[in-house]
Order: structure tokens, then sequence, then C-alpha cells
């Protein structure tokens, strides 16, 4: 309700007082602008979808098992770990353009970016999860001759998954983001090559449509890491 | 079996210390910084078969550390462990644990917690299933699927959960400590009777004197680090034991005397320091 009246007020102030389109279109010129531009919005969206898709599922697929190793032996997490750190520190928005040279225009070096943005909240929230099992737990298994391999399919893994899930949802956000630090870097197709591209012709209106694109994709995908969640780990939500 | 019940401890023993034999441990600790800690030295104890043995003594007086080591998780830097005259080098499996914290596993159901050891045992579910029925059955858990348990339902839980198996010994440590002083009276009591129906040694560290004095065949009262056994306090009530029992006046004696060794005033003769 509060959204429908700010959109309302919104359309309604950009009316009386006359603001121009480039500076400040409103939501009907948006929509506009949308509808006008047709079919093609379709594959942008798609472009920048699976890119944010590719790097998340690749930040899972690197960040799950170096957060085992990392709580699995002090020795490799004091190794990986300032790594981790320094691939964090340097900005990914100033290493995007490396990417490019390295990696060329294609979708590749998007994907990265969308990976290494995703990277970092999967790993250390995993890790988390993985040690959160008290040490009473740990030793009871371990009294009655658990291999790790059961100590992990029993108990760390299944204590992890809410901390696992917490990284997902930061991650997810972060990878639409990624991929769309990557498209402004150099990019034929996405949405955000799309709102540099409608803003280096003053078309404002098809810049915000693309925004709004991107905002629903976010939440799409926020909320379909929620309901899996829900799904995985439903007793989670009973305890807290 | 009701026989055996009455058996009391002591009195001319056969093979005195044939179950578990602790022969002069020690455990030292590194230290951040490069030190040592004591948590005990020349440590000897000797567990009976089927006896209920407590042990009393201040917090950090290495109890924990001593139940690791007769369980086979924490080896002893010098002397040894000894199980039915077998030095213990790895872990018990035959030996059930119960710690201050239920530490149940949330996404699992009450029976699939108590089925735990069973799994990774590698044992086959079916035949333990009537096993857990029947102890969940023993600590009126039966048909609570609810995984929202109170304190001391989860622990009752843990208890089973220790059970399934059929340890020889049960080891337990402060499995009480962190519930109210009811839930704590009540689950004694639904120890000791768990207990009765499944006699097997049982080693249980307390802080609290009278729950020991109440539970135990001897209590074994330690000093602060390094650890020590200060004394072995026989405590010659019958089994089963009641709730009178707690006001009879030979129950105060004994945690009289108890908390007067814990103070260092042995014999009831305070000693000036």
């Amino acid at each position: 309700m509060t959204f429908v009246a700010l959109l309302l007020l919104w359309e309604a102030s950009g009316r009386i007082f006359g603001v121009p389109i480039w500076l400040l279109p409103t939501p009907m010129d948006i929509v506009h602008a949308l509808v006008e531009r047709g079919s093609d919005l379709f594959l942008h969206t798609w472009i920048t979808f699976y890119e944010t898709i590719f790097g998340f599922l690749l930040a899972i697929a690197l960040g799950v098992p170096l957060a085992v190793a990392v709580t699995h032996s002090r020795a490799l997490s004091n190794t990986i770990y300032p790594l981790i750190l320094v691939t964090q520190s340097v900005p990914k928005v100033a290493f995007a353009p490396i990417l490019l040279i390295w990696f060329g225009y294609g979708d590749f070096p998007k994907i990265v970016v969308a990976f290494l943005v995703a990277f970092f909240p999967i790993i250390v929230d995993t890790a988390t999860g993985l040690r959160s099992p008290s040490p009473q737990i740990i030793d009871l298994a371990r009294q009655l001759a658990a291999s790790q391999l059961q100590i992990y399919a029993k108990i760390r893994f299944p204590s992890a998954l809410p901390h696992f899930f917490s990284g997902l949802k930061v991650a997810i956000t972060l990878s639409v983001i990624g991929a769309v630090i990557g498209e402004f870097v150099g990019a034929e197709k996405g949405l955000g090559f799309l709102v540099i591209e409608s803003t280096s012709h003053f078309k404002t209106p098809l810049a915000f449509g693309a925004m709004v694109l991107l905002a629903l994709m976010s939440i799409i995908l926020f909320g379909l890491v929620a309901a899996i969640e829900r799904a995985a780990c439903p007793w989670y939500g009973r305890e807290h | 079996m009701h026989g055996e019940s009455n058996k009391k401890w002591g009195k001319g023993l056969q093979g005195a210390g044939e179950f578990i034999r602790v022969v002069n441990a020690s455990k030292v600790y590194q230290t951040q910084d490069g030190g040592e800690v004591e948590a005990f030295t020349n440590f000897n104890l000797e567990i009976e078969e089927d006896e209920f043995l407590v042990l009393v003594g201040p917090s950090g007086c290495g109890k924990s550390t001593l139940l690791k080591m007769i369980v086979g998780l924490l080896p002893p830097t010098r002397g040894a462990v000894y199980f039915q005259g077998t030095e213990v080098l790895s872990p018990r499996t035959d030996f059930g644990m119960v710690f201050q914290e239920a530490t149940l596993l949330p996404w699992r159901s009450v029976r699939d917690n108590v089925m735990l050891p069973i799994e990774i045992l590698g044992k086959t579910d079916k035949d333990y299933r009537a096993e857990a029925g029947r102890l969940l059955t023993l600590v009126g858990l039966h048909g609570f699927e609810s995984r929202m348990l109170s304190g001391g339902m989860q622990q009752r839980c843990a208890i089973c959960r220790a059970l399934i198996h059929d340890p020889r010994v049960l080891v337990m440590d402060e499995p009480f400590g962190a519930l109210d002083a009811m839930t704590r009276e009540e689950m004694g009591r639904e120890l000791l009777r768990i207990w009765q129906q499944n006699r097997k040694t049982v080693v249980f560290v307390t802080h609290s004197i009278r729950e020991a004095v109440w539970l135990a065949d001897r209590v074994v009262v330690m000093t602060p680090r390094p650890a020590k056994i200060a004394d072995i306090i026989e405590i010659e009530f019958e089994r089963p034991r009641t709730e009178k029992m707690q006001f009879l006046p030979k129950f105060g004696e004994y945690v009289q005397s108890i908390s007067d060794i814990i103070a260092g005033r042995a014999g009831g003769v305070l000693c000036k320091d």
C-alpha cells in the first residue's frame, strides 16, 4: 500500500511540477519506455539473469568445498583466509576492466565478477555454520568412533544449513550487482549495458526501466533462495 | 534383578578395580603462551562394575578431562586408563555420554536423535527401533514428536541417546547442571529409576553435594587443580533410594562431611589458614 501511494505521489508530483522526462521520468513514462522497447528487453534480462546465476552457482561450487577445507584444518584456514581477504579487499569495480582485458567482451568476465562478490559471504557463513555444532556433540560422535564423513554428513552439514542460506541470501543480491558491474565495464547485452546505453542517449525512462527489471530480478531471486531455505531447514524457523 | 538391585557396593570385593582403573594418570595442557597447566598429576581411581560413582569438586578441577580420558577421547600425558584390564587407547564405543547441554540435533525428531549412535555405529536401524521406543517410554517421552522440548525433556532424550546402544558405562558430565532446581530433583529420581531397570556402571560429575549423596554408591571428592582425590565417601543407603532418605540425619551428615572436605576442614575440625 505504501509502495503504491509512493508511486502515485511520484507520478502526480512529476506531472504537477513538470519535471523534464530526461531528469526524472514518472512511473508511467518508465512503463511506456519499457513497452516501447519491446521484445529485446527479454534478451537483456535473460543475459543478466544467467550471468548472475552462473556466478552465484560457481561461488557455491567453490565456496562450500573451501569452507570445508577451512573448517577441517587450521593450517588451511590460515593460508586460505588471508588470500580470500585480499581478493575481497580489491574493489570489484576496479578489477572488472582487467577481467575485460583477460576474457574479452563475452559473458565470462561478468560471470567472474558475479562469482567474486558472491563467493565471500558464502564461504564465511558456511565455515561459521560448519563450526557451529557444540564440541560436546562432536565428542559424542568421536566417542562412537564416527568417521569424519559421518561427522560432516550427520552433524556439521545440517548444522551449517541455516548459516549457509544466510550467506546465499546476501550472495544472490550481490551476484546481480556483480553482473551489472561487469556489464558496465564493457558489454553489448544485458540490463547493465541497457542502463549505460540509454543514459548516454539521455533515454532516462529506459534506464529507469532497466533498473526496475534489475530490482525485480533481485527480489525474485532472493525470494527463491528464501523459499528453498524454508523447505531445506524447516526446523530453523520454529526455533528462532 | 531385584536381588541385584539391592546389592550394596563395597564389603569384601573380589578383584577390586578390575572394571575401570585410572593408573598414575597425568594430563598436562599446553597454554597459548607456551606454558604448561596440569589438570591432574598421578591420579588413581578404580571404578567397580555396576556402581554409581559420583565425582564432586570445584569447577575447573579437571573432572571433564578425566571423563574424556576414561571414554578414550583424550590420551593421558602419562599413566593409563584400563577397562577390564585392557588399556584404553581409542574411543570406547561401548560407553555412553551425557553432557550438561542436551546437544540434540534440532532437525531430527526425538526418536531420530535417540537413534544417532545406532547410525554412527552402522548398526541396523530396525533392531533398535523397539529399544528406542522402550527407552522413550521409560523416560516419559513416548509419543513426543514435537521438537519443542523443555530443558528437562531434552535431557531425558539425551539420556535415551546415551543408552540406545546398551553401553557398558554411562558417563555423565554435570547432566542436570543447566536445569532448574525442581526439574533437577525430578531428573535425579528419573535417572535412578532408569538405572534401577538398566543396571550399568555410571560415572557422574556434579557440583551439587546433595545430588551426589542421593545418587551415589561412592562419592569421590576432588581437590582443585592439579586435581587429587581428597576422599572417597561410601554412601550406605539402600537401593532403591527413596525421597525420604534425603531427610534422614545420616544424609545431612554425608553432605556436611563432604562440604567440610571440599572446604578443607577434614573430620569436622576447622583448619586455620
